[in-house]
């Protein structure tokens, strides 16, 4: 029981990584809540053998990814901003805030989405300010690697979003 | 990308909803859909199956030894099966979410060529020994009255032929549509680690 209590508050802790790397795989709600359910339930299973030997965030963000990319659909999607119910996406939200931003958001999403699966994990712990040995640590890359993936996933990301979008992302 | 970050990092406090206890009791309650683990079952099934399979055949060779040969094949081949089931659970057991993703889908990768191979292994070994069976009863026929192929015989030996090469084609295409694909993906998800 105490168990429980402390994945919980651990859990809530990190819940803003699961929900990120869940949705980057997904494009609609009924996923989500699977890969999220699938994440939460492997996570819960080896909380205990987790002693800290790595950094937390760095152990979440392999088993999400891990999770996610095993679950993935065998279709070939390829998700334009256009395929995203808007109204869909804001039930996603449980709290309202500006739908500009809202938009901007959801079209980042759109965006990494467009991506292959490895450069959409990298582009996520690039935009979550993961320095590169830890990124190279969570996708058993080379340093080096990482550094010029990122590079060029960036220049993709800004013609992905500028080249639809130039006035809301300039 | 300075601007995507910040985006990124204001949007944190929608993604921060918190999982009430009542939540997690019913996420931690349900089943997993993971796939690797369901083929973790069948191997293991197959695994517990083979060992009773194993004192039948040495029993069954000590009580009437018709073939010896095809009963030696058997022997020979339920033991490697064995040794097969458990190679195939120990690479399953290797497979860590805590791993590094190259690591990881390598496993997985390897884990799932061994599943396919088995029932590659299934339909080859149902042919070997359709073959040493149609061999070894036409030559005990000459003089064992009750292993005789007849003319009309012939007839449902070719309609009992046709069945098992249609499940074994049925088969094949059933592997490759459900798991050629997943194994595929899973060789592009790693062949993208070698790209620069």
């Amino acid at each position: 029981m105490q168990h429980k209590q402390e994945f919980h508050g651990f859990l809530n802790e990190h819940t803003a990584i699961i929900r990120k790397v869940c949705r980057l795989y997904t494009d609609n709600q009924a996923d989500f809540h699977d890969y999220f359910q699938e994440v939460v339930l492997q996570l819960w299973k080896s909380f205990t053998s987790f002693r800290g030997e790595a950094k937390a965030s760095t152990w979440i963000y392999r088993v999400a990814l891990n999770v996610c990319l095993s679950q993935l659909k065998l279709k070939k999607r390829r998700i334009t901003a256009t395929t995203i119910d808007p109204e869909a996406a804001k039930h996603w939200a449980d709290e309202p805030y500006d739908t500009t931003q809202e938009e901007q958001f959801q079209r980042l999403y759109a965006a990494i989405r467009q991506l292959k699966e490895l450069d959409r994990a990298l582009i996520l712990l690039y935009l979550e300010e993961r320095s590169y040995e830890e990124m190279a640590d969570i996708l058993g890359m080379g340093i080096s690697n990482v550094g010029v993936r990122i590079n060029r996933i960036k220049k993709q990301l800004n013609q992905l979003i500028h080249g639809r979008a130039a006035s809301t992302m300039a | 990308m300075e601007e995507l970050q910040a985006l990124w990092h204001n949007a944190s406090d929608e993604e921060n909803t918190q999982v009430s206890k009542e939540e997690l009791d019913a996420l931690v309650s349900q089943s997993s859909s993971n796939e690797l683990a369901k083929l973790r079952k069948v191997i293991y099934l197959e695994y517990v199956a083979t060992w009773f399979v194993l004192p039948i055949l040495v029993f069954s060779m000590y009580w009437r030894s018709v073939f010896p040969l095809l009963a030696i094949s058997l022997l020979v081949l339920t033991v490697y099966l064995l040794y097969f089931y458990r190679k195939a659970l120990r690479q399953f057991d290797q497979i860590r979410y805590e791993d590094n993703i190259q690591n990881y889908l390598q496993k997985a990768l390897s884990f799932v060529k061994t599943y396919v191979r088995r029932y590659k292994m299934i339909y080859w070994v149902t042919i070997g020994f359709g073959i040493i069976i149609g061999y070894s009863g036409g030559y005990y026929s000459e003089g064992k009255e009750e292993l005789q192929f007849t003319a009309s015989s012939k007839w449902n030996l070719a309609i009992i032929g046709g069945l098992v090469i249609t499940a074994i084609l049925f088969t094949h295409f059933y592997i490759k549509y459900l798991y050629q694909a997943r194994i595929n993906k899973l060789e592009e998800l790693l062949q993208d680690f070698s790209e620069k």
